[in-house]
């Protein structure tokens, strides 16, 4: 039933020629903004300049990444983990340095944007392809199975804001795993819902990453770092300031937790 | 394998036939939200122009006795002009609104703008038709001059898709805008030739009214409809030329600040 939903797992070490090439690298990778945005109209038309002070939230990264890779990016709230996945998705262009990237990307991110409250469940996952740029993956059979999967069939023509938030988390789940990629972007929520659907929704989560050629997962969970990735980012004041085996990364980072 | 990419803001470019799927269900979704749950649906959207325009014509065609068919030549103004200023008003928002959907997905801007504009685009052209097709039950026969409506439809969609993206990506960096657009559209409108004719003012308003470049996008609606015949050819150049200059003006604006827009949301 979800096959062409949740595609299979594919073999990661399969050595297939039209995948090998998947890979991420950024070359000093920087991206400086503004501390505080205030642009007026009256700065413009009085032409003021720009006051406010520079603030690098992604400092010189150095980061190549290849097939196979599962990488963890931990650090504290602020530490860039987010703005460098967004960095590699594109969603944040580069100040200077460069970001190359081979493969599909899946961004898995802020579930639940690109929802509306007064429309149908069904309105709202072809609005949410059509909104995250994937509607080339719609079909009625992709929505029923969607709907099937958070278990809210019977719930289709009801408007969103009808729904209890775990409801709506589950739907947000099942649909951000519509679509096959070969690099997965995850941050922060890995499962969703009650204990029950935790379980189906971890087991499915499991499975994509499984199948994915390269994963970049950020999270405050160590354990499920420790559980996923075989290498790990240490983040700070948007700098990478450790890359390398996980439990040494999650060491590190549990002695800058204790040196606070 | 290598994901294409956008050169001006890094984002992902789907294809053209997927592009405009994304637009339509968007635009159409959009509509379906704004009326839901009202008794009227959609019939709301025609209820603005159509009391807007009664009043208008009540109060004008007192005061204008002589003005022959006035109800044509003010609706031919009115409707053009309350498609451009609410689509403008209704986009300038879209990029700032929609901010979670562009922090977590590589989307594209112009697709959510023109997608937002696009359910304002189905609303026009119905109340258009109905416009066109009320034409003879006025007085003024229908001819071939009416070919020509079709070609300056397009020049408006296009000239309010520009200024939609413009408008849309200058508002998350200076949030006024949308504050000064409503003062802006209540003073424009009364810079327009829609209640009157140009030809009625002074020399000095006369030829502000006359050259500004809406008045050089709806004044041919004006003309084939109210006046029955096709716009003369350096109308018709300069009017084409006005959209050219503002679809140059949105890619511009779009390449300046497509890289930066992100960070101001």
């Amino acid at each position: 039933m979800f096959n062409s939903l949740f595609p299979p797992a594919k073999n990661i070490s399969d050595g297939s020629e039209a995948k090998s090439d998947v890979h991420v690298e950024l070359c000093n990778a920087s991206i400086k903004i503004h501390s505080q945005n205030n642009n007026t109209l009256k700065r413009l038309l009085l032409q003021q300049k720009q006051n406010a002070p520079y603030k690098l939230i992604l400092d010189s990264v150095d980061l190549t990444c290849s097939r196979g890779e599962r990488i963890g990016i931990i650090g504290h709230n602020g530490s860039g983990k987010s703005t460098l996945l967004r960095a590699i998705a594109g969603i944040y262009p580069l100040t200077s340095g460069t970001v190359s990237r081979s493969g599909t990307v899946s961004v898995n991110m802020e579930r639940g944007s690109g929802l509306d409250g007064e429309l149908n469940l069904r309105q709202n996952i072809q609005l949410n392809l059509a909104n995250t740029g994937r509607y080339h993956l719609y079909s009625q059979q992709v929505v029923d199975e969607v709907l099937h999967y958070a278990e809210l069939s019977k719930f289709s023509e009801q408007p969103l804001k009808l729904l209890s938030s775990g409801m709506m988390a589950r739907l947000s789940f099942a649909i951000s795993m519509i679509g096959d990629a070969d690099i997965m972007l995850l941050d922060e929520a890995f499962a969703t819902g009650d204990a029950k659907f935790i379980k189906k929704s971890t087991a499915l989560m499991r499975e994509r990453i499984d199948s994915m050629a390269l994963l970049f997962f950020v999270s405050h969970q160590l354990e499920s770092v420790q559980e996923t990735c075989s290498r790990t980012i240490l983040m700070a004041n948007g700098r990478v300031i450790g890359d390398g085996d996980t439990d040494d990364m999650v060491r590190e980072y549990g002695k800058i937790i204790k040196s606070r | 394998m290598e994901k294409s990419l956008n050169p001006d803001d890094g984002r992902s470019q789907n294809s053209i036939p997927q592009l405009i799927k994304s637009i339509w269900v968007i635009g159409n979704l959009h509509l379906q939200r704004r009326y839901c749950g009202s008794w009227l649906g959609a019939a709301w959207s025609w209820m603005h122009p159509v009391v807007h325009l009664l009043v208008l014509w009540i109060v004008f065609s007192n005061l204008f006795p002589a003005f022959e068919n006035y109800f044509i030549y003010l609706a031919s103004g009115l409707l053009p002009w309350i498609f451009f200023s609410q689509g403008i008003q209704t986009c300038s928002t879209v990029l700032v609104s929609n901010r979670n959907i562009f922090i977590s997905s590589p989307v594209s801007y112009e697709t959510h703008v023109l997608g937002t504009l696009t359910g304002e685009v189905l609303h026009f052209l119905v109340a258009f038709l109905l416009l066109i097709l009320s034409v003879p039950l006025l007085g003024i026969p229908l001819g071939w001059h009416l070919l020509a409506v079709p070609l300056f439809l397009l020049n408006l969609i296009l000239f309010t898709f520009s200024w939609a993206v413009i408008i849309s990506f200058l508002t998350p960096i200076y949030r006024d805008i949308s504050h000064f657009l409503t003062l802006f559209f209540t003073f424009g409108f009364w810079l327009m030739p829609i209640v009157y004719h140009w030809s009625n003012l002074p020399p000095p308003y006369k030829y502000i009214v006359k050259y500004n470049p809406l008045t050089l996008i709806i004044s041919p609606f004006q003309i084939i409809l109210h006046g029955g015949v096709v716009p003369n050819p350096h109308l018709i150049i300069i009017s084409y030329l006005t959209v050219f200059t503002s679809i140059w003006l949105a890619w511009y604006v779009k390449r300046q600040l497509g890289k930066k827009i992100i960070y101001h949301l």
